[in-house]
């Protein structure tokens, strides 16, 4: 057995995105929505996006993951907000790496976020 | 962070604090004014070190109900477990090499039969059943002409699952002449153990598991049984455990397992009605489930699958709280408990689990606190996981 979690391992950015994320849930009126899965990790991200005049108006969030997955949902939602939408397919969630940032044996979480993301590109409602 | 944060211990069975009686007792023997010499040494302050040795041997023996030289002091159960089981295999080499234990064992068992895989010996892992289980009938399927040794835990670490010991005795006299080690760390001062109505050959003791301190423990070796000792050097406790006694952690020793020894009843009725409190306030968020059997568990070990939520998230959500989990944190590939797989969960559930253990100072309020954090960051994660 593990004793509980060693709250030095996830970093005060982690600990505060993951205490109270700002984007929980979908934003009022999503018209786009994509999900990426993880099956190694058992982590399954959803983000919802409501695009108006071409670029992301709001943006939230759905996820069962650790809390760096969590955190990262988070903060891909605060960095989508305005981004043009035609650009989000070739969205780079590389800032995640850093910005959490993510351990070593995580960064793959920057992959689920970006699958998630283009995916909403190509299921625009 | 809620605004009624504070931490609650419910990690009793990880350790225990040192009831402040055997701090006392402690003490007595560490300062210069104490009795702090060798008990080995001659002299009268020797001898007077020696009887402390000997009256909490005595005291042990009597709560154990066997003889006091039958009592080796040790450093703790994975000492004891590991010249227990490692000492008794490697004694009776020459009538077989084969060993009997279960998937479920604390690891100090297993790694200790691991071990003895490498020198030669074969080893029969047996599965307990989803409630934790080990039949008798299973035990004897798996004893053959060559088994040495049995080697089983009374109480599971992680689920407080007791095993009904006397059957599992019988089914290995009924075969032959292995020895059966029992790994009694975790139920010794829970449960009443009578080691000669049990009739093992062996068994281990942790004093930090009953309130007395880490790095103390002893083996109940039968008269009779040989033993190869692991370690050498002075001939100290039969020739079984060579190295200076540690006066002071002795007399905690026997000083914390009468205390346990003498309230236990009515603890143990108290840990047991907080426990069940506890679970009826868990099991209130809706799909959680309990690990182990139903009631023949310890009183006071309560292990829970969660479902609809990730085993680390909520075991960072709960940091406030100092209970385990059943799976390693942060690992890429996490590890669900071995045990919880062993009894039949599946990784997403096994890795989801929480084990809360209560002790001498926990309380309602304690419990309390716990069941409104658990509402309060499962149904906040639920949330969060929505329809992902």
């Amino acid at each position: 057995m593990e004793h509980l979690a060693d709250t030095a391992a996830y970093g005060r950015r982690v600990m505060e995105l993951f205490d109270a994320p700002g984007h929980a849930g979908p934003p009022d009126g999503a018209n786009a929505v994509g999900e990426a899965v993880s099956k190694a990790r058992g982590s399954r991200i959803r983000l919802h996006l409501r695009i108006a005049d071409g670029a992301v108006a709001a943006a939230g969030f759905e996820a069962k993951g650790c809390p760096h997955a969590i955190a990262a949902a988070e903060l891909a939602c605060q960095d989508l907000e305005g981004r043009r939408f035609e650009a989000l397919a070739k969205y780079d969630a590389r800032f995640l790496e850093t910005a959490l940032p993510l351990p070593a044996d995580k960064l793959d979480i920057r992959i689920l976020i970006e699958d998630a993301v283009r995916d909403a590109t190509a299921g625009e409602s | 962070m809620v605004s009624d944060f504070r931490t609650v211990y419910m990690d009793y069975a990880a350790t225990t604090p040192v009831d402040p009686r055997v701090v006392e007792t402690m003490l007595a023997y560490l300062g210069p004014e104490g009795l702090f010499a060798n008990p080995s040494s001659s002299h009268a302050q020797g001898r007077a070190a020696r009887e402390a040795v000997e009256t909490a041997r005595a005291e042990i023996a009597t709560v154990l109900n066997v003889a006091p030289e039958t009592v080796v002091f040790t450093s703790g159960a994975t000492e004891a477990d590991n010249l227990a089981i490692k000492g008794a295999a490697r004694a009776r080499v020459k009538r077989g090499r084969h060993i009997v234990t279960e998937k479920t064992a604390h690891k100090a068992v297993l790694d200790a039969c691991k071990a003895l895989e490498r020198e030669g010996f074969e080893i029969t892992w047996l599965v307990p059943d989803r409630d934790g289980l080990i039949s008798a009938d299973a035990l004897a399927g798996a004893l053959r002409d060559d088994t040495v040794l049995v080697s089983l835990l009374h109480a599971n670490n992680e689920t407080g699952v007791v095993q009904d010991v006397a059957s599992l005795v019988r089914a290995v006299r009924e075969a032959g002449d292995a020895l059966f080690h029992l790994d009694a760390a975790q139920s010794a001062g829970k449960l009443a153990i009578d080691l000669a109505a049990l009739d093992v050959d062996l068994a281990a003791f942790s004093a930090h598991k009953f309130y007395g301190p880490k790095g103390a423990g002893l083996l109940y070796v039968k008269k009779g049984v040989r033993l190869e000792p692991l370690q050498h050097g002075g001939g100290h406790e039969r020739g079984l455990r060579a190295g200076t006694l540690a006066t002071h952690q002795i007399a905690g020793l026997g000083h914390a397992l009468a205390l346990a020894a003498a309230g236990r009843e009515p603890e143990m009725a108290r840990l047991a009605a907080l426990r069940e409190r506890l679970w009826q306030g868990l099991s209130a968020a809706g799909d959680v489930f309990l690990n182990g059997h139903p009631t023949l568990r310890l009183p006071n070990i309560l292990n829970v699958s969660v479902a609809g939520v990730d085993g680390e998230a909520l075991q960072l959500a709960l940091r406030d709280i100092a209970c385990s989990a059943g799976a390693a944190c942060n690992a890429a590939n996490r590890e669900p408990s071995y045990v919880l797989r062993a009894l039949g969960r599946d990784d997403a559930l096994a890795g989801a689990s929480l084990r809360f253990s209560l002790g001498r100072w926990s309380s309602e309020e304690d419990v309390d606190y716990v069941v409104r954090r658990f509402e309060r960051e499962v149904a906040r994660l639920r949330e969060l996981a929505g329809a992902a």
